[in-house]
């Protein structure tokens, strides 16, 4: 309960202060929330709220593997804390860290709609609070993320006629004696509801055409956190049965598929460094559905816990240093420190060398019949965007010499943490 | 006929209605079409409950096996709680956006930008 309270007294507290009180409030308590995780005992436990019989209550659960990405959102909004915003801002988006800490933790799928729709709530509100912000974007975004709550909240009705429960362990237990096909109906409704929200396509269109009418400030937070509500979301679902059935499997992967081609083919050959940035979102939405087919939510969630903070920051550095004051030439204009960490982190998201290791658990863990999408998908991934950041290096840097160098100083990196990471395979395997 | 058909009809007719609206260029006629079809997901699932018996009310003596499933009720309520938030949101979002452009048309609104 500390992790939901926690920040809901933080968003009070910020509500009623002054701007730099507001944030100074957030700050500390958002040091609280991430010093809490240290009490956390690494067993798991589940506690119902209330103290009412299991069935009946709200019920928490934490497990070991929901460390890590505990850890990445209590450090991504203890770092968005410290970006200067207006102390409502500061207040919504604690609301919204305790919601994403709901959505990990929750063991009730009813529960898991209402925290799904506190995070919307928050999502539709931090816009608003800042001087830029295009309402017709914002309207979209509205509309289409509503569309799937209904459908969320379709698949969890199915779920409860199906099964007579809402917890999700019951819900397991009663799934293993019903048909293999029981929920599949309801798991249509999930992949609509929470394709929308992490922007899969088909129903990726609200992705590209809002957030690039949303502050600049805001939209790492965006990129990091809310895209990646609906995979964590479909992780907690898919984990209700063994085994969902080839409908199911196929529907998602080809979906996801298509979403890592697309995603990064439109981000490649957009302009609005935003809008680029949303595609590219749509692409590792895509991979984040077909690893949560291929292999255990503990690795999953250990990947996407490493894929949130590198997001966060890698967006955040290169919507701050993105000059679109001449409109005719936008520019990056990075200094020494700034390139650096901008090569560390897109190396970091592009998985070298860590992506070496990352492939043979992934390809260790995974069903036959996926293990060659997987890796068919993975490589797509990563040349989608091995070409987004030369297209960013090549296009915006502000001189064209160093246009030059840096294009060789990072095809000459990609190809020795190529090799680096073909030797780690190599070495494993053997 | 059967509640559970008179049920299922309803849904169908409402979500039609509410898809239809949706489809239009009106943004009024967009908020509309979200009312409506919410209403048919609330249906949706009340009907995932056992139809055909009386109200989930305490009383002493009443046989359990008659009363209805209280949960979608309440599921229905906090449901219902925020998507009227949600739709309030929205209306304060489209006058904005219509005291600014003097218009109601999606259409007009893209060409705005």
């Amino acid at each position: 309960m500390t992790f939901i309270l926690l920040p809901f007294f933080t968003s009070v507290f910020a509500f009623v202060s002054s701007s730099i009180s507001g944030r100074l409030v957030t700050l500390c308590f958002a040091f609280l929330t991430f010093f809490t995780l240290d009490f956390f005992d690494t067993q798991g436990f589940c506690s119902v709220v209330g103290g009412y019989p299991k069935i009946l209550g709200i019920e928490l659960c934490y497990e070991e593997s929901l460390f890590l990405p505990l850890l990445s959102t209590q450090l991504i909004f203890l770092l968005f804390s410290f970006f200067r915003v207006p102390s409502q801002v500061s207040a919504v988006s604690a609301v919204m860290l305790g919601a994403f800490n709901g959505v990990l933790l929750t063991n009730d799928a009813f529960n898991l709609f209402v925290w799904f729709e506190v995070i919307l709530i928050c999502s539709f509100v931090l816009p608003v609070f800042f001087r830029e912000c295009a309402f017709k974007n914002l309207l979209k975004f509205l509309v289409l993320n509503i569309l799937g709550s209904f459908f969320l909240l379709s698949g969890v009705a199915l779920v409860y006629k199906q099964t007579g429960y809402l917890n999700l362990t019951k819900i397991r237990e009663v799934a293993s004696y019903l048909g293999p096909f029981a929920l599949d109906q309801a798991y249509i409704f999930f992949i609509i509801s929470f394709g929308l929200k992490a922007g899969l396509i088909p129903f990726h269109n609200w992705l590209g055409c809002s957030y690039h009418g949303f502050d600049k400030r805001l939209l790492p937070l965006f990129y990091a956190v809310l895209s990646k509500i609906g995979v964590v979301a479909m992780v907690r679902v898919l984990g209700v049965v063994d085994s969902p059935t080839p409908l199911v499997l196929y529907i998602i992967s080809i979906l996801s598929f298509i979403s890592i081609l697309v995603g990064a083919a439109l981000a490649y050959f957009e302009n609005n460094l935003a809008r680029s940035l949303a595609f590219l979102t749509i692409s590792k939405s895509g991979l984040l559905f077909i690893l949560a087919l291929s292999f255990p939510s503990k690795l999953l969630y250990m990947y996407l816990a490493f894929d949130m903070l590198g997001t966060f920051l890698f967006s955040g550095l290169l919507l701050k240093n993105f000059q679109t004051a001449k409109a005719d030439k936008p520019a990056l204009t990075f200094d020494v420190a700034e390139l650096f960490t901008f090569y560390f982190l897109a190396f970091t998201l592009l998985g070298f060398p860590v992506s070496a290791i990352f492939l043979i658990m992934f390809v260790g863990f995974s069903q036959t019949e996926f293990t060659w999408l997987l890796i068919v998908s993975l490589m797509a991934f990563k040349l989608g965007f091995l070409a987004f950041v030369f297209k960013l290096i090549a296009k915006f840097s502000s001189q064209p010499g160093i246009r030059k160098a840096s294009c060789l100083e990072f095809a000459v990196a990609v190809f020795l943490c190529c090799y680096l990471s073909f030797c780690v395979i190599k070495k494993m395997a053997l | 006929m059967d509640e559970r058909l008179i049920l299922s009809l309803l849904i169908g007719a409402l979500s039609g209605i509410g898809t239809y609206l949706m489809l239009q260029a009106s943004v009024v006629r967009l908020l509309l079409g979200l009312t409506i079809f919410s209403s048919a997901i609330n249906l949706f699932v009340f009907t995932s409950s056992e139809l055909n018996k009386v109200a989930p009310v305490g009383r002493i003596g009443e046989d359990f096996a008659k009363v209805a499933d209280p949960l979608p009720q309440a599921l229905i309520l906090t449901a219902i709680v925020i998507g009227f938030g949600l739709i309030c949101f929205m209306m304060g979002i489209i006058l904005k956006l219509s005291s600014t452009l003097k218009c109601d048309d999606l259409r007009l609104f893209d060409r705005e930008e």
